[in-house]
């Protein structure tokens, strides 16, 4: 994957979104920290940025086509990333309006509910598209190595992906049990498992590399 | 640029071929009544919008869509509105003769 990539059109808004929202919400954070921002002010600002996320990544994603590189039934991919993208998008736009409108005690445990039934919705989904393409090793052909582009997209939008769905089900999590005295534990291990996951993540993304 | 494309019937019909796959210029060409040339032209308004790619196999040039949600929710609008909009110019000259013929 090279640094060309992250400036294509596609993925660039997706991504320095995404990076500019996890910024926004540091610096509400040490703001709040400092004394700036009230602690209800920041949950609901929190709440935004991550319904602003879900909206930004489910509007492009179809666009950025990640499923491409999978290869097997283009038609099915392009169906899977629409309905992905569409569902992402809709929570999003459900999460902004709840935290906009909606008293904070209301707001977060029904985003929460929204933000679960959308990861099974996409995991669903995902499944679907599994079970209907077959996984098999690709011989290099031309074909393969003018699609290279797309393999550093597909798996740029692999990270990104995969970085939103963490935040998103740790959000989930904290929203609906709020009150609950394990939630602090549990967000913390959480937060050290994205590490592990992602390093490993990382290694099954470049397994040819690795085994060459 | 997205409104451009999008307001063309042609154009917005290619985009609904390529969302059931990834087709050759020759393929989609294949389902309109236009010549070559203005095909082409339709497809290079399409890629300027970057609401396709294109990509050479071998002799001919392969489609693939590229919309995100907001360009997928406007092509619906265009189609519902756009093909009324269509009606409508058909329907004035129409309007206007049985005037004339009544009068």
């Amino acid at each position: 994957m090279n640094m060309q990539t992250l400036f294509i059109r596609p993925v660039k808004v997706p991504v320095f979104g995404f990076l500019g929202l996890c910024g926004m919400a540091a610096a509400v954070t040490v703001a709040e920290g400092m004394g700036f921002v009230d602690v209800a002010a920041t949950k609901r600002i929190i709440g935004l940025i991550i319904g602003l996320m879900a909206l930004v990544i489910g509007n492009f994603l179809p666009k950025t086509r990640p499923l491409k590189v999978l290869g097997g039934n283009p038609a099915k991919a392009i169906a899977t990333e629409r309905s992905i993208g569409w569902t992402l998008a809709l929570a999003g736009i459900a999460d902004v309006v709840l935290f906009a409108f909606a008293p904070l005690n209301q707001a977060r445990p029904l985003s929460s509910i929204v933000g679960i039934g959308t990861i099974l919705v996409i995991a669903a989904s995902c499944i679907l598209l599994a079970r209907r393409t077959p996984v098999s090793g690709q011989p290099i052909t031309e074909e393969v190595v003018r699609s290279e582009h797309d393999a550093s997209t597909g798996k740029l939008m692999a990270y990104l992906l995969f970085s939103f769905f963490w935040i998103f089900s740790t959000a989930c999590v904290v929203f609906l049990f709020d009150h609950q005295p394990w939630v602090n534990n549990l967000t913390t291990w959480m937060m050290m498992g994205f590490g592990f996951l992602y390093a490993a993540m990382n290694a099954v993304l470049n397994y040819k590399t690795c085994t060459r | 640029m997205i409104f451009k494309a999008l307001s063309d019937p042609i154009r917005r019909r290619v985009l609904e071929l390529l969302r059931e796959r990834p087709m050759s210029a020759g393929e989609l060409a294949d389902h309109f009544s236009v010549s070559k040339p203005a095909m082409s032209a339709h497809f290079a308004i399409l890629r300027e919008a970057g609401l396709v790619t294109s990509k050479k196999h071998g002799k001919s040039v392969v489609y693939d869509l590229q919309m995100s949600v907001l360009e997928d929710a406007l092509l619906g609008f265009a189609q519902r509105f756009g093909w009324d909009l269509q009606e409508r110019k058909q329907a004035k000259p129409n309007r206007l003769k049985r005037e004339a013929f009544n009068s």
